[in-house]
């Protein structure tokens, strides 16, 4: 196959792939990581400060705010990473239809796009749940409602300008099958700069997820997630500001963990074309 | 003139997707098996738009391409094996994640050539056949030169056994040196095969050296097409005699 | 008030033991190069692709990119070492000292506005009242052999050939002191070429640069150079008059560059 010289250290990357890992392992993991239950209402100690027996400290119900962020992980990146695939397969289903559907195809996707685009992504979110009304589902929906235009519309540049490439051509004179050509020759071309994006969206798709739990929209109490939890921390910022450690912490290492990828994979797409020149 | 094989190009038209005037208006044009025609122009002229619809990268408004005496049907898979094109740029035409081998292997996969087995063998054929060394049959086309490349993409359009070639310009993105190599190639290549070739250049050397006729595309039409020694004896048409006169000489002899 | 296009204005370039490489470490581009153009004179300066040709074109405008880097030598014009300047110095001088004509001109043109506009902007750098820079950039496109319809147009409406000629007009316009071509002709058929080639001969009498013509095309160079360098792998080999490099006197590179060129002529 083709041989690559080996590319220079990438500790974005790599620090970005471990702290997604870790946070991934957390998710799977959750129920046996919590010191406590995180359901378990206890109103005697309530709106503790952190301590030994309760690191995070505990919330306005008592609840272990360490336990809630853990399994709160599941949640948050959960809904966050179904969220973003699904807004990644409509962008890329609709750009495939926008670049080999012919000029209709094109005009009509790039129509759709401009009606969405036009509009802030947080509001058409807003409106979407505001129809259906507050709850996991509806937040994930949204969430892809909103974001796909975005998505699609960088989509279909890529692969337009990889379409046109000669060696694309010439494998359709090569009597290759249109979906091959699409696998073999398109999709390397593309894939790079559909990597850096993607995780580059995954962090805005996590924080506008959180932002949606945190107007009361997504995840509906008593499940945590990081979000409610901030928004339940709300009331309580001046006499208790640790509630806020947990969840914040939490979301700023995912956001981190993304964008130190995106990074990663951008400095590694940057040195893989710095080689073939 | 018209001969039963061979290409046969009919009074293809082709506008642009905007309106405003044709690029192609009314192009007739026949090759016959074992010709080699040269196509000049100037640059804008429409003879690479005429390329790709010879070969069905895009669709004419209207007109005709036979081959072999039957219409040519580019959206019939198959069909694809009789045309085939070489273009301009070399190491576009490549793909950047396959080698040299898997790159020519390709036709021979897309239209079931030979045993599966046997195809990767059949590349190295027809890579040694336009001069490509072993060595490289591995590599990708960024580890390689120009004119390595555009050999290779010459024995890929060669590996379905077209009775069609359409080479536009193909040694125009390399240097002197490459264009003298891949002009011995192409001059084999012309004289030992019963190929229809269309050969699209403005270099003039390699036009005299390869063509026996010359035609000129200007204004969406062919306007000239003579013999080439009359076209470098200045008997063609005003235009191609501004061509050959804008030709500047070399410094030596 | 029109101001006359013509004025000498001959620029001495001078090239001492220039070398780039890849990063600090990394495989040199451009080794120990050094040659001297004197005011008015024009050189060649041929290769095959990957000599370098194109390397040293952005080193003498201080336009390498990372992590390509000039590691030694001087670039003197007008006895001057563009890379002592600082970053404003430098952009004065590209313009009024260097000036570059690039391969592919539609990536050197501001798609957005009409080529008139374009030009009267270059010749504003010489004249800053917009009348007479107007005309200057009239009578510059004039020269070139394009005519007021086309001068309002757009980029993208021009053949190459013509984009080549913009570019030219420019010159003519900025008056600069050094003319650099980087394959100006290279992909544009015959008439084209001619075009452009006369374009560069009207610039080069009306304004009296110096001219460094880089290119792979004998016959283009011949046109306006008698004299050329010949550079191989990031080496320069041979200099001299184009029509010695048959035979032989000047090094293999130079003679191989010739044969190849006359053996397509058989």
């Amino acid at each position: 196959m083709i041989k690559t010289q080996a590319l220079p250290p990438n500790p974005s990357l790599i620090w970005g792939l471990r702290l997604a890992a870790l946070l991934l392992l957390v998710a799977l993991l959750s129920p046996s990581l919590t010191p406590h239950d995180a359901y378990a209402i206890n109103l005697d100690r309530r709106l503790e400060a952190p301590s030994f027996e309760y690191p995070f400290g505990t919330d306005r119900l008592g609840r272990c705010v360490l336990s809630r962020t853990v399994l709160g992980t599941r949640a948050s990146l959960g809904l966050a990473l179904l969220a973003s695939a699904g807004a990644t397969v409509a962008a890329l289903a609709l750009s495939v239809v926008a670049v080999f559907g012919g000029r209709s195809g094109d005009r009509a996707v790039r129509l759709l796009i401009d009606v969405f685009i036009s509009f802030p992504s947080l509001v058409l979110a807003l409106a979407f749940v505001g129809i259906a009304g507050p709850s996991a589902f509806a937040a994930v929906t949204a969430i892809v409602w909103a974001w796909w235009p975005s998505e699609a519309r960088v989509m279909r540049s890529l692969l337009d300008s990889a379409r046109h490439r000669n060696f694309v051509d010439a494998a359709f004179l090569a009597g290759v099958h249109p979906v091959r050509v699409v696998v073999r020759h398109i999709l390397p071309q593309v894939g790079p700069a559909l990597a850096v994006r993607t995780s580059l969206e995954m962090s805005s798709v996590i924080v506008a997820l959180s932002t949606l739990s945190f107007l009361g929209l997504g995840l509906q109490p008593p499940h945590p997630e990081w979000g409610t939890m901030l928004n339940e921390a709300w009331p309580f910022v001046g006499t208790a500001p640790h509630l806020l450690f947990g969840p914040g912490l939490a979301l700023i290492a995912s956001v981190l963990a993304f964008n130190l990828i995106a990074e990663g994979l951008r400095v590694r797409v940057d040195s893989r074309q710095l080689q073939e020149w | 003139m018209s001969s039963l094989k061979g290409l046969s190009i009919r009074h293809l038209r082709k506008g642009f997707a905007s309106g405003g005037h044709a690029v192609l208006a009314d192009v007739c044009l026949e090759i016959g098996p074992g010709e080699t025609v040269a196509l000049i122009g100037r640059s804008g002229a429409g003879k690479t738009t005429l390329a790709r619809c010879i070969v069905g990268l895009e669709v004419a408004d209207h007109g005709d391409v036979l081959v072999d005496g039957a219409r040519y049907r580019p959206a019939d898979r198959g069909a694809r094996r009789a045309v085939q094109l070489v273009w301009q740029d070399p190491s576009g035409s490549l793909s950047p994640f396959r080698t040299l081998r898997q790159s020519v292997v390709e036709p021979l996969d897309g239209f079931g050539i030979g045993a599966p087995s046997t195809r990767a063998r059949r590349a190295e054929e027809l890579l040694t056949s336009v001069g490509v060394p072993f060595g490289m049959f591995d590599r990708a086309p960024h580890e390689l030169s120009g004119g390595e490349c555009q050999r290779a993409v010459l024995a890929r359009a060669l590996a379905s056994d077209p009775g069609v070639l359409v080479l536009d310009e193909p040694m125009s993105a390399l240097d002197p040196p490459r264009q003298a190599e891949l002009s011995q190639v192409l001059a084999r290549l012309t004289k030992e095969s019963q190929r229809a070739i269309l050969f699209i250049s403005h270099d003039l050397t390699a036009v005299r050296r390869l063509s026996s006729r010359v035609a000129l595309l200007d204004g969406g039409r062919i306007v000239d097409d003579v013999a080439t020694p009359e076209f470098f004896a200045r008997r063609g048409h005003p235009i191609a005699r501004q061509f050959l006169e804008a030709w500047p000489p070399l410094p030596f002899s | 008030m029109v101001k006359p296009l013509a004025s000498p204005n001959a620029g001495h370039l001078k090239v001492e033991g220039l070398t780039v490489s890849v990063g600090g470490p990394g495989p040199t581009l451009l080794e120990d190069v050094s040659f001297d153009l004197p005011p008015g004179n024009r050189l060649a300066l041929l290769g095959t692709s990957g000599s370098g040709k194109s390397v040293t074109a952005s080193a003498l405008l201080r336009l390498l990119r990372p992590p390509l880097v000039v590691t030694s030598g001087r670039v003197l014009v007008d006895d001057v070492d563009l890379y002592g300047l600082d970053g404003r110095s430098m952009r004065e001088h590209r313009g009024r000292s260097l000036f570059m004509i690039f391969q592919s001109p539609g990536t050197a043109l501001n798609p957005c506005t009409n080529i008139l506009t374009q030009v009267r902007r270059a010749a504003e750098r010489r004249e800053p009242s917009r009348a007479a820079a107007l005309t200057i950039a009239a009578q510059a496109l004039d020269a070139v052999g394009l005519n007021l319809r086309q001068g309002l147009q757009f980029p993208f409406e021009l053949s190459g050939g013509m984009q080549q000629r913009v570019l030219v007009a420019m010159a003519l316009a900025l008056e600069p002191r050094v003319l650099l071509a980087d394959e100006p002709t290279t992909g544009l058929d015959s008439l084209a070429q001619r075009e452009v080639l006369r374009a560069l001969e009207v610039m080069l009498e009306r304004t009296g640069a110096s001219l460094l013509f880089i290119t792979h095309d004998l016959r283009a160079a011949n046109v306006l150079c008698r004299n050329a360098m010949v550079l191989d792998r990031g080496r320069l080999v041979a200099k001299g008059p184009l029509s010695d490099f048959l035979t032989g006197q000047h090094g293999p590179a130079a003679h191989a560059l010739a044969r190849s060129a006359a053996e397509a002529d058989r």
